[in-house]
Formats: structure tokens, C-alpha cells, sequence
């Protein structure tokens, strides 16, 4: 169980996380989300102990690390871009965690055998990593990282300089390999899908300090802030008063925050709340997402999956579904 | 046309005056009595104190490349690493031992460890003045060469193997280490190279006890008149410099590691333990004693008289007062300074030329064409002033008693210099910045002027600073060829120095720092001319 208890990083003036306070229980993938710069590589590189805290503490199931050196914490990080060293072979690469532990030669050709398969790189023990697609060498590094055995691994953005459908392939494999093996990781990514395909429970962080921790349904589902909605691409937010005032629905009865209407949320109905123009509409695959003029520059975003699909210069009347608003914390 | 002068110019002038002097001592080492005989080769095999000065000349390189890896190595890492207050004008101001002429190195040794040394033990004539020097002179040799690739290499290299379990010295010896390999080695090629054919500081520092070959090349032929001996001996010194060199270049080809280079603002930190901030202060401490304190002791005595501070020296070498120089001082600075004007302009004209061929060629040809006029860098300048010696003695090319044959010498020992410099700033014109300017509607022509021009136009006076930086501190070939009524600067400073009496040492002292400080200007004036780091020095 890894305990993040108060944690504060400054460099200089910049406070790059600020007093944050997070467990991670035992077998448990968290996926740590966020904008660049908000922090999140610097908390796992303060974690692994590359990093030196301002304040407050890291602790392994009670047992505290803060001040351990980085080689004798047990945990593993996969870097971003993945800094394979480029003067080993993939074997000596895989190996050389193994080594650190001083674990006898034939055992660690057993391990690195054995991590390799599992990463479906069989064969390329003696390869140099320089001669491997980006795709092996992803598998490489993850070999290498886990091949130790580490009670925590890490990931920094692990899947960031590849192409699109390489990497919906890798986060299927890499989700399969963490719950086959049971480990306790940190995932770091700015990517959602990533986020939420791999991980039990999503930290969205913001400006160094969580934004809203939870299972990826319960994120999706009900953002809690401004912030987290607009992060997950909900642009539909209107203030409380301006809605009651269109007459739209309002939950709750509180001024405070914004009003967030998901844009999937909405129905053609002949008596519904919305009516509006259409400005223009974009093809998305599966949808088209149609912008809509309410009025004094209010603009609504909304997904038409019905036909005929609305053309611009249109008149739309629409309702919401109830679930599909909801009130998030400025 | 056009093709015919870039390329016949150079080929013509490195036959004449390099090629054909060299293949002379060849041939005069090879053929002692006008038949083909390695008796003069055996002959210095079998001497035993001729074999012995062969033996200390390789020790002598050997600990001196090491010693030198020890004392820079440190610095390379903190200057490629930390960022610091005052860390680039300690950057530039370490690479002036380099730059200083081999004269002032030796005498500022003298000031510091000779006889009535600042120090107060006279090493003179041992080992240790020696490495000591040769330290001094190729500390920035190691700091640009290993350094320059240290500050890009990525360091989450090291911290993946520290998260894997290795400790800092393991991670260093096991990760970095391997990565630098390259640089090391091509540093401690040069520093080997350098020291193997060290002249002026041994001449100074070690003879008549501790010599190099070089240094008995000198001996044999302006002491002893033995030409042949000195042939052998300088054919023996060829081939040491071409095993090295071999080395070198085999080692550069297989190194096949492709390293993902990273920007330096991704390598540099700035230093946050106090583990950290004590090594960067040991290592500044290190850099003062060997590097500063020297010449800060040659300034201060040549202000000091045995009535305290004083410009008597300095005043003597104007007012021309009994000395034994056959002409006054000032005529020295000012042969030297006309010396330097002319070896620029011929460096500049060959070199130039060679560099337009280098730096716009793409051919294998150019390659090649590259690697022949890089020869004379690895060959040593005595070498070069007795290859004049011998050869340049017969029909229009009897230019043995010319005054012109100094420049030339000066000029062909900075042509590898002036190309290093130029050829690199020629390739790194962006093509793109042409085809911008054609899609413009720009002319070749006018591309040409407007791209091209300004560009060369400054890596050619960047390269004319370099030669003239060079030329006012050659000192081996130049003793070869000098006439003793036109003596430069590093030659009547090396004249003063042997005779008797402080009030000669004390004008050689402030010769060598007016001479430190024409060529500091120079190479000041050339940093400012330079764009980034572009070009190989």
C-alpha cells in the first residue's frame, strides 16, 4: 500500500505539487490524469526518489521512504521515451535490474526468458534496442521494468510517442499484463481513454493538487469541477441563473458553480426546453456534433445521432435527459 | 575553371610544402648513404640513449593522458551538469591554457616550479613539471571534448538504472560511463597525440635531462648536425603518430551505439545538495590551482623587480638596454605580428578554399580531399621545420634563407584549423533558407549573396583570428627555420630564458605576457565572431 501523506514539490518559486494526500492500496492500478504541467510526472518521480519533497512524506505499507535512496525503494519506472540504454542488448537491458539484486546468472537468464515472452518479445534477446520499432521497444522497457519483481510500479506517460491505433493496441496488451500480474502501479498519462481503459481508479490532477479521485465511471459520469468537465471535453456550461432563466433545468437550487449539459444527453422533443439554431455541424464517425445558437452568444454543443441530421440555418427544439445534467464546483 | 583553383590550389601548396618535405625526411632516414639502408633506422634502435628518449617520449604521453583524464574528468562533469554563476565565462576562460603559446606554458612553469620557483621546489628537469604542464595545457581539451557530449547525454539514463536498483557509482560505471566511452577515448587521443609530440614545454621544462623525441630531433639537428640520426628519428615519430591516429579512427568507426541526444536544457541542474555545491567548489578550487595560479605568478613577477613592483622589465624590452638578442625586443613583436598577418592570409587563402571544396562537397572525393589536408594537425611542427630544412634547398624552391618560409610554415600548420572551422559553419547553412529565398524570387546569384555570403564572410574571419592566434605562438617548426637577425616573439623569449642573469628571465617574462596578451585579444575577438557552437574547436 503506497501512502502519499502531505506531499509538497517546489522547484524554485514553482510549486509543482502542493500538499497532496493519496493511498494507493496493495494490487490497485491508479491512473494519475492531467494537463501537462500540472504536476504528475513530478509526484512519480518524487515517489520513485529521484526527486527531492519540500515537504511532507512517501511511505510503503506504513514504512516510510521519503528519505530512502532511489536504488533501494523497490519500485520501478517506466520512463517516457523509455531510456533503454542504448549500449546493452534487449537480454542485458531486461537483465540488468535483475543483476543490481546480485540474483545468480542462470536465474536471471530463467527471468529475462520469462519477461520477454510475457511481452511477446521472444527471440530478440540479443538484438541492440536502437534496431526496434517504437512498438518493441515499449515492450522492452516494460520488460525491463518488471522483471525485478518491483512492489510498485510506475509509468510516465509510457505510451506517448506512439502513433494512435499502436497505442489502443498497447494499452489492451499492457491492461492484460497488469492484471495478470497483480501489481500495485501508478499510471501517468494525459491521454483519457488511456486513463480510463487501464486503471481501477482515475486522480485527475490540476495545478499540483487533485482535482477528483475516483473509479473512471464515477469521473465520467459526474465531474466534479469545472475544471475536471472541461478536461473530459464538456463545453456545455452555462451559471445557474442564466439557465433558470432560459428556462432550462437546473439541478439543485443553489447559484453556485455551472450547470454542465452533456452533449449526448439531448433528445428531439417537440416541448423540450432548448431551441435554438444550428451554426454548424462536424462530422465525427459515429455522430455528427451540431453547434447550437441559443441566444445572447450562448452556444451549446450537442450529439445527433438521429436523422434527418439537422442543417445549418435549422430550427431545433430539444429536451435533456435527467442524468445528463448536473452541477459541477467552479 | 572555378573547380580547378578550389581544389588545385590547396593540392599544389600541401605537395609542395608538406607532402615533399615530409617525403624528404623519408627518404633522407631511409637512404643514409644515397642507397636504400635502415642502418640509420637500426642505428637509433640499438642506441641506448637514443632508445631511451623513445621510452620516455611513450611513458611520458601515456601518464600524461591519464593524469589529465583524472584532473578534468571531475570538471567536465561539472561544468556539462550544474549550472552556476560565472559557468560560461569559466568555460571560455579554461580553454586559454589551450590557446596560450607552448613558450608561456613553459615559462609560466618556470615562474611557478623552477629554480626560485613561486613554490619554492624546482622540479625543473623532472617529470613532474612536466605532466604538471601537460595537464594545464589539455585540461580543456578533455572539458570541450567529453564535456560537449556530456551535456547532452540523457540523463534518464542513469536515474532508470538508479530506479532499477543501482547505486550512484554503479549507475555511473555501468551506464555513463559506456555512453562517454567515445569522447574519452577521442580526448585521450588527442591529449596522447599532443603530449607525444610535445616540443617547447619540454625544451624549457625538461631538457637537457628529460627529453622527447621531438626535443632530440632539435638536438641533432641544430646542436649535432646529424641529419640522418634526426631523419630516423623523426620517420620513428611518424610512425608513432600514425599508430595513434589508426587507433583513433578504428575506434570512432565501431562505435555504432546510436544515443538519443537530448537538448542541454534537459541535462543541466542546478545544483541543490550541499554534496553537490562542495563538488562544483573542489572542482573550481582544482581549476584556480592548475589552470589560473600559474599564469596569475608569470603576471606578477614580470611586474616584480628586486625592488619591488616595478615596469623595469617591460621598460627594458622598449629602450633596447645591453642585452645578448642580436635585435631589439620590439623588433621581435613586430616580426611576429607581420608574420601573423601573412601566415593568416595564406591559412586563410588555401584553407579557405579547401573549405569551400569541404564544406559544400558531398563526394567521397571531398572526404578524401579533407583527410589529406587534416595531415599536418597530426603531424608534429618539428617535424614540418626540418621536412623545410632538408628539402627546401634546391632551384626556385631554395627558400631556406626567405624570411617567407616562416609564414608558410605557420600557415600550413593553421590550415587544418581554418577548415575545422569554416568547412562545418559552410555545412550548417540550412538548405531550406535557400529554397526559402528562391521561393521569394530570389536568384542563385543573389541567393548566393544574400544566404551564402554573409555566412562564409564570417567563418572566414574566424578563421583568419585562429590562424593568426596560431601563428603568433608557433614555436617548433619556426626554431627550425628562423634567421637568428628575424626572431619571433616565442623564439627571442626562448633565447632570453637561456641566457644568464633575472634581468634577462625578467624580460622573457614580460615577453611571454605581452605575447599572452596579443594572442588572448585574438581569440577574444574570435569568440565574438563565432555563431553558437558551430565548428570543431
Amino acid at each position: 500500500m503506497l501512502q502519499v501523506n502531505d506531499l509538497t514539490v517546489r522547484f524554485g518559486d514553482v510549486t509543482a505539487v502542493d500538499q497532496l494526500d493519496v493511498v494507493v492500496e496493495t494490487g490497485e492500478v491508479v491512473s494519475v490524469l492531467g494537463p501537462s504541467g500540472c504536476g504528475k510526472s513530478t509526484l512519480l518521480r518524487v515517489i520513485a526518489g529521484l526527486e527531492d519533497p519540500a515537504g511532507g512524506s512517501v511511505a510503503w505499507d506504513g514504512q516510510e521512504v521519503t528519505r530512502l535512496p532511489v536504488h533501494r525503494r523497490g519500485f520501478g519506472l517506466m520512463f517516457q521515451d523509455y531510456a533503454l540504454f542504448p549500449h546493452k542488448s534487449v537480454a542485458a537491458n531486461v537483465a540488468f535490474g535483475l543483476r543490481m539484486q546480485s540474483m545468480p546468472s542462470a536465474e536471471i537468464a530463467t527471468r529475462v526468458d520469462e519477461v520477454l515472452e510475457k511481452v511477446g518479445l521472444e527471440g530478440y534477446e540479443e538484438r541492440g534496442v536502437g534496431q526496434l520499432s517504437g512498438g518493441q521497444q515499449q515492450r522492452v522497457a516494460l520488460a525491463r521494468a518488471i522483471a525485478p519483481s518491483p512492489r510498485l510500479l510506475m509509468f510516465d506517460e509510457p505510451l506517448g510517442s506512439l502513433d494512435r491505433s499502436l497505442r489502443e493496441r498497447l494499452v489492451l496488451e499492457l491492461s492484460d499484463i497488469l492484471s495478470s500480474l497483480g501489481i500495485t502501479a501508478l499510471y501517468v498519462t494525459h491521454d483519457q481513454e488511456e486513463a480510463f481503459a487501464l486503471a481501477d481508479r482515475v486522480m485527475l490532477m490540476n495545478d499540483g493538487h487533485i482535482e477528483q479521485l475516483g473509479t473512471p465511471e464515477e469521473i465520467w459520469s459526474r465531474p466534479r469541477t469545472e475544471f475536471a468537465a472541461r478536461f473530459l471535453g464538456f463545453n456545455n456550461m452555462v451559471e445557474p441563473r442564466a439557465a433558470r432563466a432560459q428556462g432550462w433545468p437546473v439541478p439543485g437550487e443553489d447559484d453556485e458553480g455551472v450547470v454542465v449539459y452533456r452533449p449526448d444527453g439531448f433528445v428531439l422533443d417537440d416541448s423540450g426546453e432548448f431551441e435554438g439554431e444550428v451554426l454548424g455541424r462536424t462530422y465525427r464517425g459515429d455522430h455528427f456534433l451540431v453547434k447550437l445558437g441559443m441566444g445572447d452568444d450562448v452556444v451549446l454543443e450537442v450529439v445527433v445521432r438521429w436523422q434527418p441530421v439537422p442543417e445549418v440555418g435549422d430550427l431545433l427544439r430539444l429536451a435533456i435527459e435527467p442524468d445528463a445534467a448536473f452541477v459541477a464546483r467552479a | 575553371m572555378a573547380r580547378v583553383v578550389l581544389v588545385g590550389v590547396p593540392l599544389a601548396f600541401i605537395s609542395i610544402f608538406f607532402l615533399y618535405p615530409v617525403g624528404s625526411i623519408i627518404w633522407r632516414g631511409l637512404t643514409p648513404d644515397g642507397m636504400f639502408s635502415l642502418a640509420a633506422m637500426g642505428d637509433i634502435l640499438t642506441d641506448g640513449d637514443l632508445r631511451s628518449v623513445a621510452w620516455f617520449t611513450l611513458w611520458q604521453a601515456a601518464v600524461s593522458t591519464v593524469v589529465t583524464l583524472a584532473v578534468a574528468l571531475p570538471g567536465a562533469y561539472v561544468i556539462s551538469q550544474y549550472k552556476f554563476r560565472g559557468r560560461a565565462l569559466l568555460r571560455a576562460a579554461i580553454t586559454v591554457p589551450l590557446i596560450l603559446p607552448t613558450v608561456v606554458v613553459g615559462i609560466a612553469f618556470l615562474t611557478l616550479a623552477g629554480p626560485q620557483g613561486a613554490i619554492g621546489v624546482d622540479l625543473k628537469g623532472s617529470v613532474w613539471i612536466i605532466l604538471l604542464a601537460h595537464a594545464f595545457y589539455n585540461y580543456a581539451v578533455v572539458v570541450r571534448t567529453v564535456g560537449g557530449m556530456w551535456s547532452h547525454l540523457d540523463p534518464r539514463m542513469e536515474q532508470a538504472a538508479r530506479v532499477l536498483g543501482a547505486g550512484r557509482i554503479r549507475a555511473f560505471v555501468e551506464v555513463t560511463l559506456p555512453l562517454l566511452r567515445p569522447a574519452i577515448a577521442a580526448a585521450a587521443s588527442i591529449v596522447f597525440l599532443f603530449s607525444f609530440t610535445s616540443f617547447g614545454v619540454i625544451l624549457i621544462l625538461g631538457a637537457p635531462r628529460r627529453v622527447t623525441l621531438e626535443v632530440e630531433i632539435f638536438r641533432q639537428t641544430a646542436q649535432l648536425l646529424n641529419l640522418e640520426t634526426a631523419a630516423a628519428l623523426a620517420i620513428l615519430q611518424l610512425l608513432g603518430v600514425f599508430v595513434i591516429l589508426t587507433i583513433y579512427s578504428r575506434y570512432q568507426e565501431r562505435r555504432s551505439v546510436e544515443l538519443n541526444l537530448r537538448p542541454v536544457s534537459e541535462v543541466e541542474r542546478v545544483p541543490a545538495t550541499s554534496k553537490a555545491k562542495l563538488v562544483i567548489a573542489a572542482n573550481l578550487a582544482l581549476m584556480g590551482a592548475l589552470l589560473f595560479f600559474p599564469l596569475a605568478v608569470l603576471v606578477k613577477r614580470s611586474f616584480t623587480t628586486s625592488t619591488g613592483l616595478g615596469l623595469t622589465y617591460y621598460r627594458n624590452l622598449v629602450e633596447s638596454s645591453p642585452t645578448s638578442l642580436p635585435v631589439p625586443p620590439t623588433e621581435a613583436i613586430r616580426n611576429s605580428l607581420f608574420f601573423a598577418v601573412i601566415a593568416a592570409a595564406i591559412a586563410l587563402t588555401v584553407g579557405g578554399l579547401a573549405a569551400i571544396v569541404v564544406g559544400y562537397g558531398k563526394s567521397r572525393y571531398s572526404r578524401w580531399f579533407d583527410s589529406l589536408l587534416m595531415l599536418p594537425l597530426g603531424t608534429s611542427a618539428v617535424t614540418v621545420g626540418f621536412g623545410f630544412l632538408i628539402s627546401l634547398d634546391k632551384g626556385i624552391l631554395d627558400l631556406r634563407t626567405k624570411w617567407i618560409l616562416i609564414p608558410i610554415a605557420h600557415g600550413l600548420v593553421a590550415i587544418p584549423f581554418v577548415i575545422r572551422v569554416m568547412a562545418p559553419m559552410i555545412r550548417s547553412i540550412d538548405n531550406r533558407l535557400r529554397e526559402a529565398a528562391a521561393v521569394l524570387g530570389a536568384s542563385p546569384a543573389r541567393i548566393g549573396r544574400e544566404i551564402d555570403l554573409p555566412i562564409v564572410a564570417k567563418a572566414m574571419l574566424v578563421g583568419a583570428g585562429f590562424a593568426a592566434a596560431i601563428s603568433l605562438g608557433e614555436f617548433g617548426a619556426t626554431t627550425f627555420i628562423v634567421r637568428p637577425d628575424v626572431p619571433t616573439l616565442p623564439v627571442a623569449i626562448f633565447r632570453l630564458i637561456g641566457r644568464p642573469g633575472e634581468l634577462n628571465f625578467g624580460m622573457a617574462m614580460a615577453m611571454a605576457v605581452i605575447l599572452m596578451a596579443v594572442t588572448g585579444t585574438v581569440m577574444m575577438l574570435v569568440e565574438r565572431f563565432r555563431a553558437g557552437d558551430v565548428g570543431d574547436f
